[in-house]
């Protein structure tokens, strides 16, 4: 507790200090090494009357600073707060299965991308949801007879405009399709192989290494991310035992990752959040184990304190704040987490 | 004075808004070991890495308080039905859910037990599946377990020799969640050499149970009121086979899951 909060205390009384029994408790710090945060659970000021969310699937941040919530409640698909947690507006009632989020900036222009795996297909709208393009699944792969085999989880966009779309809940695929939506090629697939996947929930370009940027692909069965090249082609793996890591976010030199649950501890709420250096070595887990690695291998990781129940996405925006987005966790809105300076 | 009532109101409102804080529980510690049967002593170990917390535990079944030992490197396990059982716990956190393992030591040496096919969902992991020293994880996944739905499980244990038996343990997962009961009858028969034919020496039927949460493995204790000597047993058992009431499942035949059993 600082001074200025403790003054403010004290100035309640004996009333403020039988009504706040947790007001002496050790205040909790969060993470590991250099990420370690102060977490808000009450960030959201949405009224729940009025704006409630169902499953809060991923945030993103736009051009004007705005937090943006994608949740599969129709009354209010996309909800857009300011930092400090105040909802400025929402749209959207046509995406039940909204679950992917993405942003890129197209000359200039925030546009986004909604995986909604209801309807099976992807949607790109500009930043007040008016429709640009719809992709349907992609039978020029060959792969598929129908919608319903393809459930788009997540979509990339790399810097040409190109669009890398995960089926992540369908037949685990990677679909490339160029900017105006014409497909391109389709890697990944399930398979015995390293450079297959098994639940590939997410997929993002990692542009920590500016003259060649790489895809990431969640494996998130196998509690790993897999490396690609622009075109398709393996290249590594990346463990993560024991953490069933949703998509990867990039920013700066770190790529952090909501963590759905634990191995260890199966559909019970076991949950938290990881951040990976750029050599991709795990540096902290907010609410998970102490990272630790023997002779080079990465110990199992695990839920450490129920902070979290099922993170599904982070977000981190130009303060290096994360706004946390959970899965079937009681229909909660967004939790923030500030850094620890 | 008013004035000062609607500051303090206004600080109590601000702060309880934006300052409270929440107190989280701690997750439970992981249970590692090899597997809960074990013939030479064996060692099970505890991880929790999470600064400012420890794990607590006990070794006589009471529920891990404050008080317990504090757990600084593996355990050894050396006696039959030892149960260890952890906490976390930690300055400004509630303490974590208990987690517990029980360990089986070996019984008499089983050259064969032969089952009832099992569900080709869940094969166990061979023809000695059931006498391997493998098994007791708490996991529907886990391909140790030998699966069963609605038809009677007969099992026939041929021991290395002829024994004075008192008591059978069958270790089996309970996983309500997942439709894993334990069963509703079991009964068990040895072989009379003399008069060339098996005999009932046990029989029980067990009530529907609550619903619980978890994965769980238990063990089944048969402990029979005669003892008897033979070579051969036959382990007979009824799944469930209409689920409780409390379960959303409710009519529908459970599952039966064992991967052990041992003979005392």
């Amino acid at each position: 507790m600082n001074r200025r909060h403790f003054i403010k205390n004290t100035s309640l009384g004996v009333a403020g200090m039988l009504w706040q029994p947790d007001l002496f408790a050790a205040e909790t710090i969060f993470g590991h090494n250099n990420k370690r945060y102060r977490l808000n659970t009450h960030w959201s000021q949405a009224d729940v009357a009025r704006n409630p969310v169902n499953d809060c699937h991923e945030m993103v941040q736009n051009s004007q600073g705005n937090i943006m919530l994608l949740t599969n409640e129709v009354k209010n698909n996309v909800l857009i707060y300011d930092k400090g947690g105040k909802l400025l507006n929402t749209w959207g009632s046509e995406y039940p299965g909204a679950h992917g989020f993405t942003l890129f900036n197209e000359n200039g222009t925030d546009v986004l991308f909604i995986c909604d795996n209801k309807r099976h297909q992807v949607i790109k709208t500009s930043i007040d949801g008016r429709v640009l393009l719809v992709l349907d699944y992609p039978k020029e792969t060959g792969q598929y007879t129908k919608a319903e085999e393809y459930v788009p989880t997540e979509t990339a966009i790399a810097a040409n405009g190109d669009i890398y779309v995960a089926d992540g809940y369908g037949k685990d695929f990677i679909i490339q399709y160029n900017s105006a939506g014409r497909y391109i090629r389709h890697f990944g697939g399930r398979g015995a192989e390293d450079k297959y996947l098994l639940n590939a929930h997410g997929v993002c370009v990692d542009t920590r290494n500016n003259l060649k940027p790489t895809l990431i692909v969640t494996s998130r069965q196998q509690n790993a991310f897999k490396r690609y090249t622009m075109e398709g082609d393996y290249i590594e793996t990346i463990s993560l035992p024991g953490a069933w890591v949703c998509r990867p976010v990039i920013k700066g030199d770190y790529l952090y990752a909501a963590v759905l649950q634990s191995n260890s501890n199966l559909w019970k709420q076991s949950g938290f959040v990881t951040i990976l250096d750029k050599n991709n070595k795990v540096v902290s887990n907010i609410g998970g184990s102490a990272p630790g690695y023997t002779n080079g291998k990465l110990d199992e990781m695990y839920q450490t304190v129920q902070c979290f129940a099922y993170p599904h996405d982070v977000c981190i925006d130009d303060e290096e704040n994360i706004y946390i987005a959970q899965w079937n966790s009681g229909k909660v809105y967004p939790y923030k987490l500030s850094p620890v300076v | 004075m008013m004035a000062k009532y609607i500051v303090c109101l206004f600080l109590f409102f601000t702060n309880g808004l934006v300052h409270a804080q929440d107190t989280f529980r701690l997750a439970p510690p992981l249970l590692r070991y090899k597997s809960e049967f074990f013939s030479k002593p064996m060692e099970v170990t505890l991880l929790f890495a999470q600064t400012g917390t420890a794990i607590r535990y006990t070794l006589n079944g009471n529920e891990p308080s404050e008080n317990d030992t504090i757990y600084k490197a593996p355990l050894t396990i050396n006696n039959h039905l030892t149960t260890v059982k952890a906490k976390a716990f930690g300055y400004g956190f509630l303490p974590s859910e208990t987690v517990s393992a029980t360990f089986v030591k070996d019984g008499y040496t089983i050259i064969s037990a032969t089952p009832t096919p099992p569900n080709p969902k869940y094969p166990g992991n061979g023809s000695m599946a059931l006498f391997d020293k493998e098994g007791g994880v708490a996991n529907v996944n886990s391909p140790l377990w030998l699966g069963y739905q609605k038809d009677t499980v007969a099992i026939t244990v041929y021991l290395q020799r002829k024994q004075t038996i008192s008591s059978i343990l069958l270790s089996m997962l309970q996983d309500h969640s997942a439709r894993v009961f334990l069963p509703q009858q079991v009964s068990v028969y040895y072989f009379d050499e003399r008069a060339n034919k098996f005999k009932s020496c046990f029989n029980q039927t067990n009530p529907a149970s609550a619903v619980t949460n978890g994965s769980i493995t238990k063990n089944y204790i048969i402990s029979l009121s005669k003892k008897v000597k033979t070579g051969i047993l036959k382990v007979v058992m009824v799944p469930v086979q209409s689920l409780p009431e409390k379960h959303p499942g409710h009519g529908t035949p459970g599952w039966l899951f064992i991967d052990e059993i041992k003979v005392y």
